[in-house]
């Protein structure tokens, strides 16, 4: 039996949280807590993309700011071209200059707009500054076109139109300047996200790592509970199987001192009354002048009383086969099988060598001859049986065959229990008994039996000087 | 010390009484005389009894003196009160029947010297139905120097 090593006893925190693990919550808080780290993970990724993509914005909005500010300086340049000379060229410079304005503006605003997701920046404001400063060029222009000549010139506030532009140029550098802090702000808060999602996963994996471990664990646990039962249930068996050859061995001598005790009783009283019946019938033979009617009838009845004297004497050697003390094995098996075949009237043979054994055990096979004779007279109907008892170096073999019907020995049925206390029988001096028996086909009952050790095996039996 | 009280007595089934005080006398007997260490051979005609007793002189004495006073029998004559040489053995008493006509013939013997007693007594014990049977191999002994029911 190999020793298990004692249980660990775990650490106060260990048991803590393997209390936790073993708890009704632990899967749903296991669940949840990976969904929240994917969820953050996720929202991450997600801000990441945004916060990149208006990055981006914010970088080509500043590009298309500058190229919106360079074409109303261009319409603006075009236009005091055209009101001071007037020719065609410079108009269509203007025109062409208005008509890309609302392209640009329209793109640089649309990036502007793409960063400040949340509308808190002055966009219209920046729109309608520029429209209003295109619609004034515009309309000094037209008015030049309408009066050709210095009117037109002098209709037009060359220093509001200046400052006009100025305060455009700021505004749209204010916009960006703004669009900038809050892409600045969002990008910090980028910092934050990482942050965030770096500490979900790493406490997602170190989780999903004590969940594992704990798993393992337990695992290992289970293993050792299991090797331990399972020990603990041979051991029961063990322990069981020992008390039933105990029982099992206490039954058989209790039998046979039961046996021994009817057969005195069978003996003793039976013996007392034939004993004195035969007396008084030996004085009623010595009354004189019987008739010899009466002598004969006597005869008769004395005759009788031998036949039961005979009887109990066979009942008593039956019950305690006082051949084996006498006689030894071999010879008292001699007996019962000469006594079997000459009262059943059929064929007995033997093949018997000198096996030492210890008195119980050769009481033991006895035991199972006698059974088994019986049995194949009773229920097998043999015609010839065969008996056999040999010694291997360490082992006494005896073997038991007759011609009969055989039987099932799968089958429970009759003379079942009778082997079944055989092989018990058998088994409490640490021998094996086995049945080879089939429907029509004979039986052979087998016992294999191990020798005595020389030391305990006295010649208890042997009277001779 | 080494040596034992061998008794042999015959005695009458006591009037007013039956077979079945050999039943009787047995059952306690048997245990008894095991407990005692005393070995010996108690026979029964029907009528007569005739008891071979050895063993321990103080407890054969002791044993004896209850037996004579038994009311279940008469007649109690002692045949044989003899010490000799201990055998190395397991008490075994034993008891049984024998015919009238055999224990007659035993009892032509009376008064007889020990050796001849003992030669009779083994004889006669060849032809009893005994319980345990004696072992075969001591039947054919001279009581002098072997027991029968000791075992070698």
């Amino acid at each position: 039996m190999t020793r298990l090593p004692a249980p660990i006893e775990p650490s106060l925190f260990k048991r803590s949280i393997e209390q936790a693990a073993r708890a009704r919550l632990a899967l749903p808080v296991l669940l949840l807590s990976a969904a929240l780290a994917m969820a953050v993970n996720e929202a991450t990724y997600q801000h990441t993309t945004a916060t990149l993509s208006r990055g981006i914005a914010l970088t080509d909005a500043r590009l298309e700011a500058a190229r919106t500010l360079q074409a109303l300086t261009e319409l603006e340049a075009a236009a005091r071209a055209y009101v001071g000379t007037g020719s065609d060229t410079e108009r269509a410079r203007f025109d062409q200059a208005a008509q890309l304005l609302p392209r640009l503006q329209d793109k640089a605003l649309g990036l502007v707009a793409q960063v400040d997701t949340e509308g808190v920046l002055g966009v219209a404001a920046v729109r309608n500054l520029i429209d209003e400063h295109a619609q004034r060029l515009r309309a000094w222009v037209d008015a030049s076109a309408a009066a050709p000549g210095g009117s037109a010139a002098a209709g037009f506030d060359d220093a509001r139109s200046r400052a006009r532009s100025a305060s455009l140029a700021q505004a749209m550098d204010a916009l960006l300047t703004q669009a900038g802090t809050l892409q600045q702000q969002a990008r910090l808060s980028l910092y934050d996200a990482f942050l965030l999602s770096r500490f979900a996963v790493h406490a997602l994996v170190l989780l999903a790592l004590l969940a594992l471990l704990m798993f393992m664990r337990q695992l290992r646990r289970a293993d050792l509970q299991q090797a331990r039962e399972h020990e603990r249930l041979e051991g029961q068996i063990r322990e069981r199987t020992g008390e039933l050859r105990d029982l099992a061995r206490h039954l058989v001598s209790a039998r046979e001192d039961e046996r021994s005790h009817v057969a005195r009783e069978l003996h003793d009283e039976m013996g007392g009354l034939l004993t004195a019946m035969k007396l008084e019938l030996a004085r009623m033979k010595r009354v004189p002048a019987l008739p010899q009617a009466a002598l004969d009838r006597i005869a008769g009845f004395e005759k009788r009383v031998n036949d039961g004297i005979a009887l109990k004497r066979r009942i008593v050697e039956h019950l305690r086969p006082s051949s084996l003390d006498q006689l030894g094995l071999n010879a008292a098996l001699e007996m019962l099988c000469t006594d079997t075949a000459a009262v059943a009237g059929i064929v007995v043979t033997t093949r018997l060598q000198p096996v030492a054994l210890d008195r119980d055990a050769e009481l033991s096979v006895f035991r199972v001859v006698q059974e088994s004779l019986t049995n194949a007279l009773k229920y097998a109907h043999a015609h010839t049986v065969e008996v056999r008892l040999e010694a291997t170096a360490t082992h006494a073999l005896l073997s038991v065959r007759d011609d009969g019907r055989g039987f099932d020995p799968a089958a429970v049925g009759a003379g079942h229990h009778g082997i079944a206390g055989m092989r018990l029988r058998i088994e409490t001096h640490g021998g094996q008994l086995e049945v080879r028996s089939a429907e029509g086909a004979g039986t052979e009952i087998t016992a294999r039996l191990p020798l005595a050790d020389a030391s305990i095996s006295g010649p208890s039996r042997v009277a001779a000087g | 010390v080494n040596e034992q009280l061998h008794i042999v007595y015959v005695s009458q089934l006591a009037p007013g009484h039956d077979h079945s005080v050999f039943g009787s006398v047995c059952r306690t007997a048997r245990q008894r005389n095991t407990e005692l260490g005393i070995a010996g051979v108690l026979l029964f005609d029907g009528l007569r009894f005739c008891q071979w007793l050895y063993g321990r002189p103080a407890a054969v004495t002791q044993l004896m003196a209850s037996i004579a006073a038994d009311v279940r029998h008469t007649d109690v004559s002692v045949w044989l009160q003899a010490l000799l040489p201990a055998q190395d053995f397991a008490p075994q008493w034993r008891a049984g029947f024998v015919e009238h006509e055999v224990l007659d013939g035993f009892a032509t013997l009376q008064g007889a010297a020990t050796p001849t007693l003992l030669e009779g007594l083994a004889a006669l014990l060849t032809q009893a139905d005994l319980e345990p049977p004696l072992p075969i191999p001591a039947l054919g002994l001279t009581l002098g120097s072997r027991v029968p029911g000791a075992p070698g």
